[in-house]
């Protein structure tokens, strides 16, 4: 029998083990195919090995202008999203929960929706930082969303997990009325641009991007690595939490307003991708068990190799030339997470 | 030993940044000594467009850079078809063309073989087709198109995110070929001549272009006969070629009326109601199945074309829709379906 330090352990070492993997096959495939020897050369050379060049020129470019920015986006997306999913469905006790119960994919929707159709093409910051109007509104669309959730859902200092989850739903479709109704008022054009990203997509990725979300990603998954210890005591129920001297109030804020963070930079850049944020964590679960400490670092590299690969998928069907990762996603995520209900969360019998 | 090839990595870095920037700009000085000193040359060539026009796009410094012969001196700073200065640092050898219209005028001004890729749709002329492709551009594959290791990418107006990423991501040169007019087509035929050492032939065949063309205006303006004429570009929904589109350049050209001139658009949507009110003479589609189609179509009947059976097919669409070499055959195939008297076979 294994403890389950050490389970945890090996968990996370095979995980980042696939995520390594992950990156080499993202690196190799594509339209233009490159041996996954050579990736591996050139990403060591980046780092100072000396490996001598026996390879197309083109194919660092390639490699370091074309898939990685998009492959490390990925990871990120990937990341946050499964870390958010893996707290609410402890801040929840629900195991449905996923980062857009309380209403930051649809707030950030809205957002978009309104910057594509209303702010066309302006740029923020001049030269390669600049940032379009549409991230920035979907950022700002998802926080504001939340806050507004969190306020319906506050009786004085007390807010209910339960009030939470129906305004979280409320807010969200009307949020989702409301980008409906922009898109049957704007142009086709629009149009098109809206629905292209509800679908989700990495292929707008660069560098600058990455750089962008970055530090989000990092102060948001600090901030929730952190809860683990709170939310083990969460699974006994909030009562129990409190009489084992948890601030229960404060567990709620940190673990939404760090999830919201994750959620809303992640929809910013690539648009809705669904499926992540509430299969890995359950998937996790099984392995490595309900203890948040493990529970949520797993998640988030598990939840990088997940998308990586689907967003790796997404670019080498043979029959398209790209599909947008959050259509894959939902695609193969729909019919796996059916597979893993029947298999492991349904009573046997 | 680590430390030691990280610090002369460093230092390699920092050494090629520092000339890299001294190279940029010698040839930037280089570039406005030029500029400034051949703006006579770029006069002369400013008088080839319709002087309107050539003033507001700036044609006068689309020749800056030019020697006194036809020999294009490196590096040159055009204004390419989005109004926007290229500086081109040396003769292009790798040319990454991504529109059809563009893959023909480069060939025709004799520089097919310096094409790197094309796209799926770059079907003319047959010589095209050796040229590897890049796809469609729906979407764009940048790893495709980084791997033709071009070193000047031709491309189509209208997709400026794409034409930022070439250039802010991947430190590509992009240049703009979208005429929307003949008058258009002349001058950015002379520019891209321009950038690419191949001038004489850019203007010996817009010159070609031009003669053509004013022959078929010269003949028919003494015919008082002008035929309203509707072009349908797709039948559901309607949509027609407005003012602005070659098209209806071309109409008019060949003495005839475009009986869309109210049109909002080069390609616009047009109701059934409109067309009827507007009852042109001839009906043009984009090929003979098309025309066939309109003939016979429910609430058409009373529009004159329709009832004289004057609804005509173009042969090849391309020749109308490719702003490239080939639209003085369907400015050709225009005067002869206007006024087949005129021009008959």
């Amino acid at each position: 029998m294994m403890g389950r330090e050490a389970r945890g352990r090996r968990a996370l070492a095979l995980a980042a083990a696939a995520l390594a993997v992950a990156v080499v096959v993202a690196g190799a495939v594509g339209s233009v195919r490159i041996p996954p020897a050579d990736v591996v050369k050139i990403l060591l050379n980046r780092l100072g090995a000396g490996f001598a060049p026996d390879w197309p020129r083109t194919w660092e470019a390639i490699l370091w202008d074309v898939r990685l920015p998009r492959v490390a986006m990925g990871a990120l997306v990937g990341m946050g999203l499964s870390v958010a999913g893996a707290a609410y469905q402890g801040l929840f006790r629900n195991p449905l929960a996923d980062p857009s119960v309380v209403g930051a994919s649809a707030g950030a929707s809205l957002g978009a929706a309104a910057a594509i159709a209303f702010l066309d093409g302006v740029p923020l910051l001049p030269g390669r930082w600049a940032l379009g109007p549409v991230p920035l509104c979907a950022f700002c669309g998802g926080i504001a969303a939340v806050l507004l959730v969190f306020r319906l859902a506050s009786a004085g200092r007390q807010t209910s997990t339960v009030s939470l989850l129906l305004a979280g739903m409320v807010v969200s479709s009307v949020a989702s009325s409301l980008v409906s109704l922009i898109m049957y008022l704007t142009s086709s054009q629009a149009r098109d641009a809206i629905v292209f990203w509800l679908m989700g997509g990495l292929s707008g990725a660069n560098w600058w991007k990455v750089g962008w979300l970055l530090p989000y990603l990092a102060a948001g998954l600090g901030l929730l690595l952190l809860q683990g210890r709170e939310l083990n005591a969460f699974l006994l129920g909030e009562e129990a939490a409190l009489s084992m001297g948890v601030d229960v109030e404060r567990l709620k804020r940190r673990v939404l307003g760090a999830g919201s963070l994750l959620t809303a930079a992640a929809v910013a850049f690539c648009g809705i991708i669904s499926f992540v944020g509430l299969i890995v964590p359950h998937l996790v679960r099984l392995i490595v068990g309900p203890d948040h400490r493990w529970l949520m670092p797993v998640s988030a590299v598990t939840g990088a190799v997940v998308l990586v690969a689907a967003d790796t998928l997404a670019r080498s069907l043979p029959w398209f030339s790209e599909l947008p990762v959050g259509l894959v996603m939902s695609l193969t995520g729909g019919p796996f997470f059916l597979f893993l209900l029947r298999r492991e969360l349904l009573p046997r019998g | 030993m680590k430390r030691t090839v990280g610090s002369l990595l460093i230092l390699t870095l920092f050494i090629t940044a520092l000339l890299a920037g001294c190279g940029g700009q010698g040839a930037q000085q280089q570039g406005a000594e030029r500029q400034g000193a051949e703006q006579g040359s770029g006069q002369q060539a400013a008088g080839t467009g319709s002087g309107q026009e050539a003033a507001e796009l700036g044609s006068g410094q689309q020749a800056a850079g030019i020697g006194a012969g036809e020999e294009t001196v490196y590096p040159v700073t055009l204004v390419d078809g989005d109004g926007r200065e290229v500086t081109i640092q040396a003769e292009p050898q790798r040319i990454l063309s991504l529109g059809p219209s563009i893959t023909e005028l480069v060939f025709a001004i004799g520089r097919g073989d310096r094409l790197v890729g094309r796209t799926d749709w770059c079907d003319y002329p047959d010589a095209a087709l050796d040229v590897p492709s890049v796809g469609s551009l729906f979407p764009p594959d940048y790893e495709r198109i980084l791997s033709t290791e071009p070193d000047l990418v031709l491309m189509l107006g209208g997709s400026l995110e794409v034409r930022e990423r070439l250039e802010q991501e991947y430190g590509l040169t992009t240049f703009v070929v979208d005429p929307a007019t003949f008058e258009e087509l002349y001058e950015e035929a002379v520019a891209l001549g321009t950038a690419l050492n191949a001038r004489a032939a850019a203007e010996a065949m817009v010159a070609e272009i031009k003669a053509e063309a004013d022959a078929i205006s010269t003949k028919v303006l003494p015919i008082s006969y002008r035929p309203r004429v509707f072009y349908q570009v797709s039948p559901d929904p309607l949509y027609t070629a407005g003012p602005g589109s070659f098209i209806d350049d071309m109409i008019r050209i060949a003495g005839g009326i475009n009986a869309a001139a109210d049109a909002e658009s080069p390609w616009a949507p047009y109701s059934v109601e409109q067309l009827v009110a507007a009852n042109p003479d001839i009906i043009v589609t984009s090929s003979p199945a098309m025309a066939e189609e309109a003939l016979a179509r429910k609430g058409w009947e009373s529009i004159t074309a329709v009832r004289e059976g004057r609804v005509i097919g173009l042969p090849d669409e391309d020749i109308v829709v490719r702003p490239g070499p080939r639209l003085i055959e369907g400015l050709r195939w225009f005067a002869e379906t206007l006024h087949p008297g005129l021009f008959g076979e």
